[in-house]
């Protein structure tokens, strides 16, 4: 009846989170916690990765500003940021206002800027070049993303590790997902947990019970097994994540919108040190097509949305003292089109800056600002590093991996990250 | 004590669900085979109807009992004699009411999802999902919502006929063009990419399921994209581009000649291989795993006999012993899709929609988004921990939903015009509501302790703390994830 082999391999294979077997949940109980213990300290080779999408295409050309360059003008007559408001980096490139505090980090040397990323034959539907960043590649379809396929190469080093990455939000993105490793994705806190009824609270501790004590047995059929015990790791490995964060007391006032709080929740299960390297969370909004500074939803809004939720994470993270453990990275689908549309917007096009955020980083502009005279047959800019050189940098030189394996080939790295 | 309905249930529902075996049952019974109906009990209809649609309530499956085994598989393969104009007219409702914009992602999900939990022709609705996983095609890279809505009219359309037809239109589908970069296909480039996979996953497999050798060549597959070439799309629909079509002669699966895409297409289902692959396939998402070369067998002979009629072979499957089996009886996994459904349809909840896409994609089941070409793995793989609980919590969502934006679900009508003087009574119905489900003893008593703590009294009170809380337990069992 059960099909053994299937059963086997996915039993195997599912080191991490599923808890196949119930000696690795012995293995989490108070006392004897190897897990707990290494990750507290959260210094060393503890080293994590906070990836930040813009989702809808983020405007590169209106975020890292080529203020020095009549052709921005030009192109963008409505659009354009007055010289005056740009926070300069050079007498060329500068910031847009709304990132003060990004500024700030940037002068203290903690943002790398990478400019002009992209990659060839640029997609401009968002589904599919989307698809491509999160996969890293552009020529095929692909199941698993980058990361994910990063936590399947490494999965002997989160033994015991219950939460190797996790994903702030709704749904999962291509990303996380990897052959192996399973990553959940954690919309808020409270969810994050086998809900009851919220309006009888006295029932919860029976009805978990209840729960427990069923899915603890074992069954005659395998498949029963499997999904009792695979219950049982998910209840459990959620409720542990609740006790952990609760070692979170951060006086650090977020602002209230969902990404900042979301960077919050991260620095929370940072917190709760049980070892999650990798933390992904996403804001929307960018597909700025019409009255892109003046919407209701607006792109300067975003850009400070972000600022400001990316500068009360940082100041978390430093006086949590672990700053030095986190690298943060931005990327979206797409950058736009050099000119402004007719509607006050922007339409899709290609490259565009990344960010890499933290104190382990090499501030300072890396690659090269694309060109505004030579752009492509649509009028889009030209990339000047492989979006993949960004993944092969932190791969290789922040979390230790071989890029090789998970990129399919090798890819030039970038000097961002300190030696 | 008799319960009655409470306000809370909407008539619509209600009746939408009632109905749903309606009009045409006196045709079927008409032909009822009396033989079989002895075996053909309560929990053998159940399970046709979780596996030939996506589950329903007690009374649905006691009307198909009624029927006979042959009755109602006949009852439910017979879809076009069932009237289903009111799900039509109620998705046209629910369209303008909802705003529904079927130019997007997230909208198109919920119209099928509609269809899926309102319809009278379940078999229908079942099928059309077998064939997306089959012919697997994802809007992240066709990238237009109203393309793959259109395909999704083709899987339905053709579900049940002939095999070729089927492929055939799938070959000429724009999405499918797309998303096998068939509209790349040209006389001096031939691009393999659809030849490739309508041999490999669509049609013959790699290796033939009962002689285990290869079904094809790679030569086969160069020559079969060269039959390809220039189809194409414009403007949305399909367009045969004589000018970039490779006239050339071409040896396809043995045969030599000037042939087009359609003559490969002929070919390729006239192959035992594409017949046993095709079974094998059907067999092991709505039977059981592996299943016994002499299954295989007697469907491929059906699908010969028949000019390869997807209807004869799935009556064949649907009538086989083995398919009533115990190796069958809850043998395989419930996808996202058939938890959610299945158990929306089982209640009789009322749910608002919108909140299903959410946790159908935690559930790693985005319906118009599968991983790849080779659509849904299944079984285990829909099992992990980040899966289980959100299996678990849409539960909880599904068994507290009184109201507001989640919608409703109105225990009270699971335990209309019967009477539970035991608690243990009370269990048993709502373990058969949910499956059957089939519990150890110890396991059943946990549920009637639970539920007789501080004293068993069916009130209202009861119903709405201890009815829901048990619900929720029960489909948060291991057993209910099985279908």
């Amino acid at each position: 009846m059960l099909n053994r082999r299937e059963f086997l391999k996915r039993g195997i294979t599912f080191v991490s989170l599923s808890l196949a077997s119930r000696s690795m949940l012995m293995q989490v109980t108070p006392g004897h916690d190897t897990v707990f213990g290494q990750a507290s300290t959260l210094s060393g080779n503890s080293r994590l990765l906070v990836v930040i999408q813009l989702n809808g295409g983020n405007d590169g050309l209106n975020t890292v500003i080529p203020y020095g360059t009549g052709l921005y003008y030009d192109a963008r007559p409505k659009l354009a940021v007055p010289p005056t408001e740009i926070l300069p980096i050079t007498g060329q490139i500068g910031l847009h206002p709304k990132f003060t505090n990004l500024k700030k980090l940037y002068d203290a040397g903690r943002v790398a800027i990478v400019q002009g990323v992209g990659y060839p034959n640029a997609n401009r539907s968002h589904f599919r070049s989307t698809d491509i960043w999160m996969t890293a590649n552009p020529d095929t379809i692909e199941k698993t993303g980058w990361l994910g396929r990063y936590l399947d190469e490494s999965i002997a080093r989160f033994h015991g590790v219950k939460l190797p990455a996790a994903n702030i939000g709704g749904t999962l993105p291509l990303t996380l997902v990897g052959e192996k490793v399973v990553v959940p994705s954690i919309a808020s806190l409270e969810g994050y947990q086998f809900l009851t009824d919220a309006r009888y609270p006295q029932e919860r501790e029976k009805r978990i019970q209840l729960f427990r004590t069923i899915n603890g047995q074992s069954f005659e059929n395998a498949y029963l097994d499997y999904l009792a015990q695979t219950g049982l790791g998910a209840q459990q490995s959620a409720e542990e994540l609740q006790t952990a964060v609760k070692k979170y007391n951060s006086k650090i006032e977020y602002p209230t919108d969902p990404f900042a709080q979301g960077l919050k929740l991260i620095a929370q299960i940072i917190a709760g040190g049980i070892g999650t390297q990798i933390l992904y969370v996403t804001i929307g909004g960018f597909d700025t097509h019409a009255e892109q500074n003046t919407a209701r939803v607006n792109h300067p809004m975003l850009l400070e949305t972000v600022d400001k939720g990316l500068d009360a994470f940082y100041r978390d993270i430093s006086q949590m003292g672990v700053a030095d453990d986190i690298v943060m990275m931005t990327f979206s689908e797409f950058g736009r089109r050099v000119r402004e549309n007719g509607s006050l917007g922007t339409d899709h096009g290609t490259a565009a800056p990344m960010f890499v955020i933290g104190d382990r980083v090499k501030g300072g502009l890396h690659g090269e600002h694309p060109s505004l005279t030579k752009l492509d047959d649509n009028g889009d800019l030209i990339y000047t590093v492989d979006f993949r050189s960004v993944y092969a940098t932190i791969l290789e030189d922040w979390l230790g991996a071989d890029s090789q394996a998970i990129l399919g080939k090798r890819f030039e790295k970038l000097g961002f990250l300190k030696q | 004590m008799t319960v009655t309905a409470g306000e809370t249930l909407t008539r619509r529902a209600f009746l939408d669900r009632t109905l749903l075996l309606g009009s045409a049952l006196g045709a079927a019974r008409a032909t009822l085979a009396h033989a079989q109906t002895a075996q053909f009990d309560r929990d053998a209809a159940a399970h046709l109807l979780r596996r030939a649609g996506f589950a329903g309530t007690l009374e649905e499956s006691d009307r198909l009992a009624a029927l006979g085994r042959e009755g109602a598989v006949d009852y439910l393969l017979n879809y076009e004699q069932i009237d289903d104009s009111a799900m039509e007219r109620g998705l046209e409702k629910y369209i303008q009411s909802q705003n529904l914009n079927l130019t997007q992602f997230r909208p198109i999900q919920i119209w099928w999802l509609y269809r899926m939990i309102y319809t009278k022709r379940p078999l229908l609705e079942k099928m059309t999902l077998f064939w997306h996983g089959h012919f697997a095609t994802a809007i992240k890279k066709v990238t237009v919502a109203p393309l793959m809505l259109q395909q999704n009219e083709t899987l339905r359309r053709f579900a049940l006929r002939s095999f070729e037809t089927l492929t055939l239109e799938v070959a000429k589908d724009p999405a499918m063009i797309l998303w096998l970069d068939n509209n790349t296909n040209i006389k001096d480039a031939p691009n393999e990419n659809f030849a490739r996979e309508l041999f490999e996953l669509f049609t013959l497999g790699i290796r033939d399921p009962i002689t285990g050798q290869p079904a094809y060549t790679e030569k086969d597959i160069k020559e079969a994209a060269r039959a390809f070439t220039g189809w194409t799309i414009r403007r949305g629909q399909f367009y045969f581009n004589a000018s970039q079509h490779d006239d050339g002669p071409k040896t396809v699966l043995g045969r030599t000649g000037n042939w087009n895409g359609n003559d490969v297409i002929a070919f390729a289902v006239a192959e035992r291989s594409t017949a046993r692959f095709l079974a094998k396939k059907l067999w092991e998402f709505f039977a059981y795993p592996n299943p016994e070369p002499t299954i295989i067998e007697a469907l491929a002979d059906v699908y010969f006999a028949n000019q390869y009629s997807i209807k004869a072979v799935m009556r064949a499957l649907f009538l086989r012993e083995e398919f009533y089996s115990e190796r069958a009886r809850f043998a395989l996994i419930k996808s996202p899709i058939e938890l959610v459904v299945g158990a929306i349809r089982q209640l009789r909840a009322d749910l608002n929609l919108r909140v299903l896409p959410g946790p159908l994609s935690l559930m790693e089941q985005d319906l118009f988004n599968p991983p790849d070409v080779s659509g849904w793995a299944g079984g285990l793989h829909w099992i992990n921990t980040a899966t289980m609980l959100v299996r678990y919590n849409f539960a909880n969502l599904l068994a507290t939903a009184r109201g507001g934006t989640v919608g409703v679900f109105a225990p009270e009508s699971l335990l209309q015009g019967k009477s539970f003087p035991m608690p243990g009574e009370l269990v048993d119905h709502l373990l058969q509501v949910l499956g059957p489900l089939r519990l150890s003893e110890s396991t059943r008593q946990l549920f009637v302790d639970y539920l007789a703590e501080g004293g068993f009294q069916l009130n209202a009170q009861t119903i709405d703390n201890k009815v829901r809380g048990l619900i929720h337990l029960m489909m948060a069992l291991p057993h209910y994830q099985r279908n």
